[in-house]
């Protein structure tokens, strides 16, 4: 399985895909939309964990971009935003899940393994 | 009271409010899920060093640092929030300008952030005092960022604020051209507002800047509530 990680905070980003690295989950991660499809263009990736509000480029749009080439790569939003309109919109988009920040890191490798066995 | 200078307009005033306690939050909730994450990794490390991996005590090291750095992050943002919400405390007092400019700029970054903007700030040395409301203060000021950040130029807005002696001066650039001559270039409860406080707003630059200027001692109107 190979994962994803797309958030515009650094900080986070990177620490996260350590830890997922720690848990012998082959991780990469960017800080953008639009370094997130090219990247998506060279490596097939399972599952994408985004955020949902990015500069330049939404969450929303990263996942429509992406599953317009590869629409089997599952997507999962990681997002400070708790606005039941979001969730709805996300969801209805496609994606597999939806979980607030902060996370247990339990919870969302749990989702992350779920969203590869669909 | 604080709510006479806006009257009608009071909702407008709360949706500034909701706004910017909106930004906040935002803020802090990231900050804090950089340290969930970080301190999640020293109990990974920990937890690996138990099952008889070497522990790099250099790296927890560096993230004990970060997560007080974090800390420190957040701190400031939930000192905006104090300062925010105890600027409608007093209807009329002194203002430090900086301190005011300053604040709307750093709780306006991520929206900034959002759009693709860089929002650069000048600030004289010296404290530009004002005699107003400081709530008010910041909703005009707030309102002519945002419609900048709207139309900035080359994705970048400057925010200048200068002493000329009898006001404080602050020049928002942006291109506000296209919205003069959209029916929301001006929000309706300005006028009335800026007029109220002793406020000018004047386009300038070929409206590429608005320059807003706040006197230093103004009798604020007393307005029937």
């Amino acid at each position: 399985m190979k994962v994803l990680l797309i958030d515009d905070e650094e900080e986070f980003v990177t620490t996260l895909a350590e830890r997922f690295s720690l848990r012998g989950i082959d991780t990469d991660w960017v800080t953008s939309g639009s370094d997130a499809i090219r990247r998506a263009d060279l490596t097939r990736y399972d599952v994408v964990v985004i955020d949902v509000k990015m500069p330049q480029m939404p969450g929303l749009d990263v996942m429509e971009s992406i599953h317009k080439k590869h629409p089997n790569v599952k997507f999962i939003f990681l997002t400070g935003y708790s606005s039941k309109e979001c969730y709805r919109a996300c969801k209805e988009a496609g994606a597999c899940d939806y979980l607030i920040k902060p996370v247990k890191i339990e919870t969302l490798i749990e989702k992350v393994l779920e969203a590869a066995q669909t | 009271m604080a709510e006479t200078y806006w009257g009608e307009s009071a909702k407008e005033g709360l949706a500034f409010f909701g706004k910017m306690s909106a930004c906040i939050s935002h803020d802090i909730k990231n900050y804090l899920a950089i340290i969930n994450e970080k301190a999640g990794l020293v109990g990974d490390l920990l937890f690996v060093a138990e099952q008889g991996r070497p522990l790099d005590t250099e790296k927890v090291k560096k993230l004990v640092q970060d997560i007080s750095q974090q800390i420190k992050r957040a701190d400031h943002v939930v000192r905006s929030l104090n300062r925010l919400a105890h600027s409608v405390d007093k209807s009329r007092c002194v203002v430090d300008l900086n301190e005011t400019v300053g604040l709307i700029v750093s709780i306006s970054q991520r929206l900034a952030a959002s759009k693709g903007v860089r929002l650069e700030m000048r600030l004289p040395t010296s404290a530009v005092q004002v005699e107003s409301n400081p709530f008010s203060l910041m909703y005009i000021l707030f309102l002519y960022l945002d419609k900048a950040m709207s139309a900035p130029n080359d994705g970048q807005v400057k925010v200048i604020l200068k002493d000329m002696g009898d006001e404080g001066q602050v020049t928002i650039s942006g291109s506000f051209e296209a919205l003069v001559h959209s029916s929301e270039a001006v929000p309706a409860p300005i006028p009335g507002l800026q007029e109220k406080l002793g406020v000018t707003v004047k386009l300038e630059g070929n409206f590429g800047e608005a320059v807003i200027r706040v006197p230093k001692a103004f009798k604020l109107k007393d307005i029937q509530s």
